[in-house]
């Protein structure tokens, strides 16, 4: 364990170096709160700055989220202070409809990140918005995510929001072994004869009973060893399907009650 | 407003409609489940008359948890949401539902109930839990004994420890 310490306060003992950045660790997910740490004391502002960056979102236009950046903003950021790619474990891209540019943009980010640890694109469906192919999107954006984020060793979570993605793409990414659908996958043809890597932990949210049958072919072969299950409002045929699929294997259930669809839609038209 | 739109609007009205009037999932099939989490969701809608409806999925979840083979641990993450309702009749939500999982044969040894409306309007906060559930001895007395444990104010963990939850976040303009 380093010795350094650090001065917490005037009035408090000095801490290691390690203990403090244990402390802050915790805070990976409340970056207002690390934000505000590292306004303290610029010696906990140089700690504080591994966690800060651990999930950022990159959007095509300002948003409220302190770690939200446009493309033009986070280049410029990451030119100025380089270390800090190393930081990012979360990288959630938002787009809700085609957005060619912004997603060309976005390819010139998306290899710097080393150390990725999950890609959300985006991190959810949009109830009012109709859902994207994948294969639409620009041949220059899939082959970024295909070639760099996917394919980096410390990948292992993937969340899939408002696309209709060929999960085979993840077939050859072992790593991963948890993902999160929002819409259904995109029909393949299935190889009965290959091997395919099983997804441990899965989260659907708003699939359809259209979209039943595809994910049954593809979930017949992907969730044998499935664990963990977290079921928000999607359809009961789906629900079930897992169910009879991993019976055997599936020990931690989150099952969502609630009308989060469609009330997104009915206030989205009590607004309009 | 599209014609996606508004196909969406009625389409998934329709289907809301069919959902809320069901659905206890049947758990018996997952005889190896060992941490079940259930999130049900409390909303308020105001009528024509100018009354506040009160609509709880609290019934569907502990008809749900009562299918579940016995589980070691138990997750309950009640969900008010007041937006809907300039004053929301926080009070007269019902919890008697919840005293079903205090008897016999269901009987937890450890249930860990969350609720939270997220707006600091209208906070559950621990003392305001203790007096909507005070007149429910049962569960008073559950809550005594640790069997009920509350965290006011606070959202269940994710159900797998490893995985990340997406940030939400509110765009600074129309258009993104």
């Amino acid at each position: 364990m380093s010795q350094e310490l650090v001065p917490v306060s005037s009035t408090t003992p000095q801490l290691p170096f390690d203990i403090i950045d244990y402390i802050f660790s915790f805070l990976k997910s409340h970056p207002n709160a690390l934000f505000a740490c590292s306004k303290a004391h610029p010696i906990l502002s140089h700690i504080v700055e591994r966690y800060r960056f651990h999930h950022i979102i990159i959007a095509p236009g300002p948003t409220d989220f302190t770690y939200s950046f446009r493309v033009s903003d986070l280049l410029r950021y990451l030119s100025e202070a380089p270390r800090i790619v190393n930081y990012v474990a979360v990288l959630q891209v938002e787009f809700r409809y085609r957005q060619d540019a912004y997603l060309e943009e976005i390819t010139s980010l998306l290899p710097m990140f080393p150390m990725l640890e999950c890609f959300m694109f985006p991190a959810r469906r949009y109830w009012t918005c109709s859902a994207l192919l994948w294969k639409d999107l620009p041949q220059s954006f899939r082959t970024a995510v295909e070639t760099h984020c996917l394919h980096l060793p410390t990948m292992r979570e993937v969340h899939v929001g408002n696309v209709v993605f060929p999960l085979s793409t993840l077939d050859n990414h072992a790593n991963i072994d948890y993902l999160s659908l929002s819409r259904s996958p995109e029909t393949e043809r299935q190889d009965l004869e290959t091997a395919h890597p099983q997804i441990k932990s899965l989260a659907l949210q708003g699939l359809e009973h259209e979209d039943s049958e595809v994910f049954r072919t593809w979930a017949r072969k992907h969730i044998l060893e499935l664990q963990t299950l977290k079921y928000d409002f999607s359809c009961h045929e789906i629900m079930l399907a897992v169910f009879g699929i991993s019976s055997n294997t599936l020990k931690n259930l989150y099952l969502s009650l609630t009308r989060e669809g469609p009330g997104e839609l009915l206030s989205h038209l009590a607004y309009h | 407003m599209s014609c996606y739109l508004i196909w969406r609007i009625i389409k998934e009205s329709a289907e809301f409609l069919e959902t809320e009037a069901a659905d206890t999932v049947d758990l018996s099939s997952l005889p190896h489940l060992q941490h079940l989490t259930v999130h049900a969701e409390v909303y308020f809608k105001i009528q024509i008359s100018g009354e506040t409806w009160c609509t709880s999925f609290l019934p569907t979840a502990v008809e749900t948890i009562k299918t579940a083979p016995s589980v070691q641990e138990l997750t309950i993450e009640i969900y008010v949401d007041p937006t809907d309702a300039s004053w929301p009749d926080i009070d007269g939500i019902d919890f008697s539902t919840l005293t079903a999982l205090t008897e016999s044969p269901s009987c937890y040894p450890h249930i860990d109930l969350y609720i939270y409306t997220g707006s600091p309007r209208f906070p559950f906060t621990r003392a305001k839990i203790g007096s909507l559930l005070a007149k429910h001895e049962d569960i008073v007395r559950s809550i005594e004994q640790g069997v009920f444990i509350i965290h006011p104010e606070e959202a269940a963990p994710p159900p797998s420890p490893r995985s990340y939850v997406a940030k939400e976040y509110e765009n600074k303009c129309t258009i993104m």
